[in-house]
């Protein structure tokens, strides 16, 4: 891991600059790979061009948090805290936030947060009607009538069950 | 990962497509947002539009297990949390078998229907009672083995069942095979052969309009205590091609569905059914790049044979209690032996090394088999038979279909025997694992050559009652070779009385009389499904 004293600069978006320690944007794989692309050279200002600068702050905290509990507890129960932090962390973010969230950690490539904000989808989807799903995400249903149906119908082992909703 | 070229980034429209534009990003993140769903969620997932349903095809077209087990009092609230825990990851039934311990027999019905509005009405599900069972249990994570009392002795096992209940399920997602719950229709106590013929041809039916062949790739049965399988196992050994493999419990009580509908449901049954067969059998018409199911089975023996052989001098059938008296003579001897001097003989052998086995004669029948109208054979087998006892007359057998002149020996249950074959099995399983299994056991070449890609899916065992962790004086013997090799795959199983293995893969080169018979005493019967992918199978 790069030493604690290098700094790097991430500009979002809208041009707002980000400086964070090596140690915390060595976790966006995208940036890494670009400082290890032009290695040598003094400016160390990456550009996140599609990421606003509200989720650049958010993975900066998150990771932040990432690096100092997993310092504190390096003799054990890292995971325990990240979970409490995790948790803590997704109550601040709204749903339609996560989306804007999860877009912007897969294109920089982050698998410690991706995992943690898919996850957190997943539980927002849950039990949502498939029109309440198509609305959130924003998907147009192309299905013709019939093949809904037919589609309704093969997964009808799930609704067997279900009277309400 | 898809990089954005730069020219559309700095773009003011690209502020706006990270905000709302969730369709037009890769298939990539909502695979791995679908994945983590519940089955239910995944479902209604898969009719949101044609990019997620094939998402969700997809994430569905390997094969998958799901197990879970509890032991929570309430029939309700333990059918409740296994269904919710095999349903906590995306799957679709494609079958169930649920088995249930304890007073919960008595909730069958009611269990069946809650399992048919969770799984589908018309998946095919089985519900069997079982004297014991072992899964992962829901609430700590732990596999366990629970097999209440020494309910294996008849009489009061209702007293020793008394609050210890629980419930083990099993549910599996099979792509490229198709599943049937194929019941045994009419319950007599001997079935009549025309009935077993129906049976055993509705098997090969199914078999023949699902694959082509009339020999499924495998079964999994249960029979009903009141009905005597062997007949039937016999039957269907004669009929299927050696590499069909069975499983199951001889002797269980069930219900099940089948199509829509309910069997052996409710005090004056409407349809009922002295054993059920759930068939795979593999779909010719498989969707492309669905890979290759396999079964694999083993056998861990618990008998070892003792004394010498005997010949049935005299054989009479009591058709009140199922059980035939015989006199024998010792294979080359004249003089005609009763049940007191036979037995007699076999614990003077015994000597004092065991306080007291489970003894059983091993009955060597040649029997001529036909099915139907087509030619006959003759097929020998061995047939194992619980020793009631003996008198100054006769011997005492469980059960019937021994003939004079048929040659049989003595077996008794045997700890190390059980506990080195228990061992004997988890090391084939172990080969199996590293691909380091003989060659003949794949059915293709190409097969033989993938095993590196091979993936373990999912496992169940059939135990005898006998044993578990009183024979053993440890826990978790049976169910140890799934556990030391596939710690992480979903296992579930049952402690039965009779177990029901043929077509024994990892057991095939041992030239040892197991191998002739599929009726089982005292052993337990390993089930295992592996998947090979069709990228591996391609190369």
């Amino acid at each position: 891991m790069a030493s604690t004293d290098d700094k790097v600069i991430l500009k979002s978006s809208e041009g707002e600059c980000f400086e964070v320690d090596m140690a915390v944007a060595s976790h966006l794989q995208i940036v890494k790979s670009v400082l290890e692309d032009c290695e040598g050279s003094s400016d160390k200002v990456v550009s996140l061009f599609i990421v606003e600068a509200k989720y650049v702050a958010m993975i900066i905290e998150y990771y932040k948090n990432y690096v100092e509990l997993k310092e504190k507890h390096e003799e054990g129960g890292f995971e325990e805290k990240l979970k409490e932090f995790e948790k803590q962390f997704l109550e601040q973010i709204d749903k339609k936030e996560l989306k804007g969230l999860v877009m912007a950690v897969n294109y920089l490539n982050a698998p410690a947060l991706f995992d943690v904000v898919c996850t957190a989808i997943a539980k927002h989807i849950e039990n949502k009607s498939v029109e309440y799903v198509r609305e959130y995400f924003g998907i147009v249903n192309d299905f013709t009538a019939e093949e809904e149906a037919q589609i309704r119908e093969e997964h009808r082992w799930a609704y067997d069950g279900v009277n309400d909703d | 990962m898809d990089k954005p070229s730069s020219s559309s980034l700095k773009n003011q429209k690209s502020k706006e497509m990270a905000v709302t534009g969730f369709d037009s990003i890769n298939d990539d993140l909502v695979h791995n947002i679908l994945k983590r769903l519940p089955a239910l969620s995944f479902a209604s997932a898969a009719c949101v539009s044609k990019s997620w349903n094939r998402i969700c095809n997809h994430i569905l077209s390997r094969p998958k297990f799901a197990s879970a087990m509890s032991l929570n009092p309430s029939s309700l609230v333990c059918a409740q949390e296994v269904v919710d825990r095999v349903l906590s990851e995306p799957i679709r039934p494609h079958f169930a078998i649920a088995n249930v311990v304890g007073v919960f027999v008595l909730r069958a019905d009611a269990i069946l229907e809650f399992l048919a509005d969770k799984l589908g009405s018309r998946t095919p599900i089985v519900l069997s009672s079982a004297n014991g069972i072992m899964g992962r249990n829901v609430v700590n994570e732990e596999f366990k083995e629970v097999l209440p009392g020494d309910s294996c002795s008849d009489g009061d096992a209702e007293e020793n069942l008394d609050g210890s209940c629980g419930m083990v399920l099993t549910v599996g997602l099979v792509p490229g095979l198709k599943v049937e719950a194929i019941p045994l229709i009419g319950i007599t106590k001997v079935p009549g052969m025309g009935v077993v013929d129906n049976f055993v041809m509705a098997i090969r039916n199914f078999s023949t309009s699902v694959s082509g062949s009339t020999s499924p790739l495998g079964i999994i049965m249960f029979g009903d205590e009141e009905s005597e399988l062997k007949c039937i196992v016999e039957k269907l050994d004669y009929a299927l091609s050696k590499e069909t493999i069975v499983v199951g419990d001889e002797k269980a009580q069930f219900v099940c569905r089948s199509g829509s509908e309910a069997i052996n449901i409710g005090r004056r049954r409407k349809v009922s059914s002295g054993a059920v067969a759930l068939v795979f059998a593999r779909d010719r018409e498989k969707p492309y790049g669905v890979g290759e199911i396999q079964f694999h089975a083993a056998l861990s023996d618990g008998v070892s044979a003792i004394g010498p052989r005997y010949k049935a001098a005299s054989v009479r059938v009591s058709t009140s209690d199922y059980t035939t008296w015989l006199t024998a003579r010792r294979e080359g001897r004249q003089d005609i032996l009763d049940g007191q001097r036979i037995l007699n003989d076999i614990n003077d052998d015994l000597g004092n090394r065991i306080e007291c086995p489970a003894l059983f004669i091993g009955v060597t029948r040649r029997r001529k088999c036909i099915i139907g109208s087509e030619k006959s054979r003759f097929m020998t087998s061995l047939a194992f038979h619980a020793v009631i006892g003996g008198d100054e007359e006769y011997l005492f057998a469980d059960g019937v279909g021994i003939k004079t002149g048929d040659y049989f020996q003595f077996y008794h249950s045997d700890r190390n025997t059980a506990s080195s074959s228990c061992t004997n099995v988890s090391e084939k399983l172990k080969n199996l694992k590293l691909g380091l299994t003989n060659r003949s056991f794949f059915q293709t070449e190409d097969v033989a050559n993938s095993v590196q890609e091979r993936e373990f899916i999912g496992g169940f065992i059939f135990s005898c009652c006998g044993r578990g962790e009183s024979f053993f004086g440890r826990p978790n013997v049976d169910s140890s070779p799934f556990l030391e090799n596939f710690p992480g795959i979903p296992t579930a199983g049952v402690f039965c009385g009779g177990e029901i293995g043929r077509g024994l893969s990892l057991n095939a080169n041992e030239s040892s009389e197991e191998s002739i018979t599929c009726l089982h005493v005292y052993s337990s019967v390993y089930l295992l499904m592996s998947y090979t992918p069709m990228a591996s199978l391609e190369h």
